[in-house]
């Protein structure tokens, strides 16, 4: 599921202005067996792919990147705090809309059905 | 059943509102807090500004806005060498290739020379930009815009240059603008001459909008005129007698050094001190050359330190511009097409700030308090008027009324009087052509005829081939035959001394001197009995003369390291002058071991500004403090007040230590009035020794450990700042040597931004550093790349290509 989830979200992000993730979220929502699920889902897929672009940006700019902008936020010039936050939000925000996905598959498109 | 729907409906709508409104949150952007979601996802945010690796590559451009195929070579510093095959051209792709680097750094800075920078900023800037906008700035650039777009040459090359940046603007999407955009939720605005021009005017400001004559007016009234004289005299005697070598021209003379006995005293109220923004003292710089004629390698040896405040981006844009008819190397303002400072193989050309005053004050009188009639030659005048609107980013919108007379423009109001100026900024010609034409010059010839288009900021120009050598006050100043323009004017009446501007002819220059070499650092220009008077306010000659005795010992033979040496060279002739008197009547038996053990290591310093070393860190906080100790209960405190030059506090200090028989008494009021020398000499080794403690105090308070590890570059530490100020994308704590009097200035925020040393014919070699480097993205290594061998004097040699090299590596 997790790497369907990613597979779809991917071309979204790139597509879609910084939101591109929320409507393939709301999607796999969709498909999700629980509350439960859906949040993992939604978070883990969001988290690893932040985490993971990221990363990589970083290390195409030698570090510098998350080296000053954990200055700037503050996070006392940790690479690894700047990244982990970045992570955390999308994987937040990626757990919220899929639970939504849920939400509307089975308070809504089962009973309109 | 419709209430059951709606219960199982509900929990969703409710959660759909919730998350959406987070999201939207996310994406907005609150006054300066970031809109984080866009600022912080790795597809759009900052994460995308990855530097472009410009470096051993070859980009081809065909654009259809190009006439002809552009190739840029990228050499292993990241340096552009742009091969065209027609200026204009090369200006669009000049232009393309400084937004691609610096774009936001050109948006702010010219944003800030009309007076809009809270437009993108908000609030926090709308004090600097009304006090920029009823400076009159906007109609400064105006003016120039219109002499740039009646001129053909520029027109063109500026229009191609601006096409070259909106093509790099208009590629531009929310997920590529540059990260600063990105912090302040904000995208670029379009490029047009006009911006271009905006950033040389907030540059003629930076360099000839210096002016003491309201804070000594200020003094005057306070203190009254005939006090004043002996502190700021028109002439300093210790400086240099001949400041510029004498070659073949003969300078008109005359006579002006009687200064006015009775002058005008303003009665406005002048108590503008906070809000009047004054560039730094130290926007100078300094230049020299050594003539191939006289050299024993027949190479003409050219050198340039250009003194700004420090900023990141760095303020200067290195790269070489070849097109079939001419090839040039060396550095621009970042928004202008061309180069400000440039050298080939045969032909460099070199400069430093005029400093002649070109910024004059006068009072004015009204009819009544809200009147717009003022008196003028006994007669009344209406008054013209404009409004021009300065406005926020917050919405917040402030009209700022212009009123214009006979005198210049009116600063402020006050009842019945008001304070007014005069500046050259406002009659600025074309001299954005000079630079364009200095860019083309193939030889001395050229640059002599460049100089035409130049009226302001008044530079020192060095114009070098392998054969000729000159040295020029390029500009146009008053014709002012007399001493004038040091206080407030009177405005009521014509001004004898500003009617007319001095021909080029007349201007100070220098010519093929028999010395064999020129040189120039901000000081006094022009000899004494030079016909017109320019300014009193001249950089002492410390530099100047340090310089001059760099020259003569090289006994005709530069090389490099001579040159490289004197350009870095760290003596402090000011601390050399003045620590031993101090020292002299320091009381040994106040002091503590401590303090006993760091007077006899300061006895034998040798007066060099180490980063490393804590002697400087010393006698820096002492003569602050011993200045402030002398000053401050009569002129107020040290920012942004007048004091004597340091050199006249050196030589009062001096006479009345060593001579006290000889001194006027009545020169040393500012210690007790009606005194006698010997009451005066005890009150002043009181304040030399007050002095010495209080440094002392507030060393040993800032730092802990002995005074030993009272490290200069720690006890004044040298920053290289982010052109916002935003300290995570700055370079801080940089262990630079050198002190505001030293030929390699470093006071902390300000010094040699651009240093080259060139030399010039057969064997053509040139070398550069900066603080600095090629890129404007934080997240580039070569954005701070050279600020470290800057501050260790590591020279890099140039590349000088006349082709595209082979791409390597």
């Amino acid at each position: 599921m997790i790497y369907l989830a990613i597979l779809l979200i991917l071309p979204f992000s790139f597509l879609l202005p910084w939101w591109g993730f929320a409507p393939p979220c709301f999607l796999i929502g969709l498909k999700s067996r629980s509350t439960w699920h859906s949040l993992t889902v939604g978070f883990l897929s969001l988290f690893v792919i932040w985490w993971g672009a990221a990363y990589i940006l970083n290390i195409k700019s030698h570090g510098l990147m998350a080296n000053k902008m954990s200055v700037l936020f503050p996070l006392q010039g940790s690479s690894w705090l700047m990244i982990l936050i970045t992570a955390l939000l999308g994987g937040f925000l990626g757990a919220l809309w899929s639970f939504l996905g849920y939400l509307f598959y089975q308070r809504i498109w089962k009973i309109v059905r | 059943m419709i209430q059951k729907i709606f219960f199982k409906w509900c929990p969703f709508y409710l959660a759909l509102f919730v998350i959406l409104t987070l999201t939207v949150t996310l994406s907005h952007q609150f006054s300066d807090f970031p809109a984080l979601g866009p600022l912080l996802s790795p597809f759009t945010g900052f994460w995308k500004n990855t530097p472009i690796p410009l470096k051993h590559q070859i980009e081809v451009l065909d654009w259809p806005e190009l006439n002809k195929t552009v190739t840029v070579q990228w050499d292993e510093y990241g340096v552009p060498h742009i091969f065209a095959k027609n200026p204009l051209d090369l200006y669009r792709v000049q232009g393309f290739i400084h937004a691609r680097h610096r774009l936001f750094q050109m948006e702010v800075t010219s944003r800030a020379g009309e007076g809009r920078l809270s437009e993108l900023l908000g609030d926090k800037t709308l004090s600097t930009d009304l006090f920029f906008v009823n400076l009159g700035m906007r109609q400064a650039v105006q003016n120039s815009l219109d002499n740039l777009l009646a001129d053909t040459e520029t027109r063109e090359s500026f229009t191609a240059y601006s096409e070259g940046v909106n093509r790099y603007i208009d590629s531009l999407n929310s997920k590529s603008l540059p990260v600063e955009y990105k912090l302040l939720g904000a995208s670029p605005k379009k490029w047009t001459p006009r911006s271009s021009i905006a950033i040389f005017m907030a540059m003629t400001f930076r360099l000839a909008g210096r002016s003491y004559d309201v804070f000594l007016t200020r003094h005057a009234q306070k203190h009254g005129w005939e006090k004043l004289k002996p502190l700021f005299p028109q002439f300093l005697s210790d400086d240099l007698i001949i400041p510029y070598p004498s070659g073949e021209n003969n300078l008109p003379k005359g006579s002006v050094q009687k200064g006015f006995d009775q002058p005008f005293l303003a009665k406005v109220n002048l108590d503008i001190a906070e809000e009047y923004i004054q560039p730094f003292a130290t926007n100078g710089s300094n230049n020299w050359a050594f003539s191939g004629e006289s050299s024993k390698d027949q190479h003409t040896w050219l050198a340039n330190d250009t003194h700004l405040n420090y900023s990141l981006p760095a303020i200067f844009y290195e790269q070489q511009l070849i097109t079939p008819n001419f090839n040039v190397y060396g550095a621009s303002i970042i928004g202008s097409a061309g180069l400000q400072i440039g050298f080939h193989k045969s032909f460099g050309w070199a400069v430093t700030n005029g400093n002649s005053d070109v910024l004059d004050w006068y009072e004015v009188e009204f009819k009544e308090d809200f009147s717009d009639k003022y008196l003028f030659d006994k007669k009344w005048f209406q008054l013209e008027k404009s409004t021009d609107t300065v406005s926020s980013r917050s919405g917040q919108k402030v009209v700022v009324t212009h009123e214009w007379g006979k005198f210049g423009k009116i600063y402020r109001r006050d009842g019945k009087l008001g304070l007014a100026f005069r500046w050259m900024g406002h009659e600025a010609k074309n001299e954005l052509k000079t630079f364009l034409n200095l860019t083309q010059a193939k030889n001395h010839k050229d640059c002599l005829e460049a100089v035409k288009y130049y009226h302001v900021p008044i530079q020192n120009l060095i114009c070098a081939s392998s054969k000729k050598l000159s040295i020029i006050h390029m500009g146009k100043a008053p014709k002012r035959t007399r001493y004038s323009g040091a206080l407030v004017k009177n405005g009521r009446q014509t001004d004898p001394e500003w009617q007319e501007l001095i021909e080029y002819s007349e201007m100070p220059q220098s010519h093929h001197p028999k010395q064999g070499y020129v040189f120039s650092a901000n000081q006094r220009i022009a000899p004494k009995n030079y016909k017109y008077y320019l300014n009193w306010d001249w950089e002492e000659s410390y530099r100047a003369s340090q310089i001059e005795k760099g020259l003569k010992s090289m006994k005709g033979s530069p090389d490099f390291k001579a040159f490289k040496d004197l350009q870095s060279q760290i003596y402090s002739p000011h601390a050399n002058e003045l620590l031993p008197l101090l020292l002299d009547v320091l009381f040994v038996g106040d002091l503590n071991k401590d303090q006993k053990q760091a007077i006899r290591d300061l006895s034998t310093w040798d007066y060099h500004a180490r980063a490393d070393d804590w002697e400087m860190s010393l006698f820096y906080f002492w003569w602050k403090s011993f200045e402030e100790t002398l000053f401050r209960t009569h002129f107020g405190p040290r920012v942004r007040n007048a004091y004597p030059k340091a050199r006249r506090t050196v030589q009062l200090v001096r006479d009345l230590l060593k001579k006290p028989e000889t001194i006027e008494p009545a020169h040393f009021w500012f210690l007790k009035e009606l005194s006698q020398p010997n009451e005066l000499k005890k009150l002043l080794i009181d304040k030399v020794n007050k002095s010495f403690h209080q440094a002392w105090e507030e060393l040993s308070k800032k730092n802990s450990g002995d005074y030993t590890s009272w490290k200069w570059k720690e006890t004044r530490p040298t920053r290289v700042p982010h052109i916002l100020r935003i300290l995570a994308l700055s370079s801080l704590n940089v262990p630079k040597s050198g002190g505001r009097y030293t030929v390699d200035v470093n006071t902390g925020s300000a010094g040699a931004v651009w240093r080259q040393i060139v030399r010039i014919g057969e064997n053509f070699q040139a070398w550069t550093n900066f603080p600095g480097g090629p890129s404007g993205n934080p997240f580039s290594k070569l954005y701070d790349s050279q600020v470290e061998g800057w501050a260790e004097n590591q020279y890099r040699q140039v590349r000088f290509l006349t082709e595209p090299m082979e791409t390597q590596e």
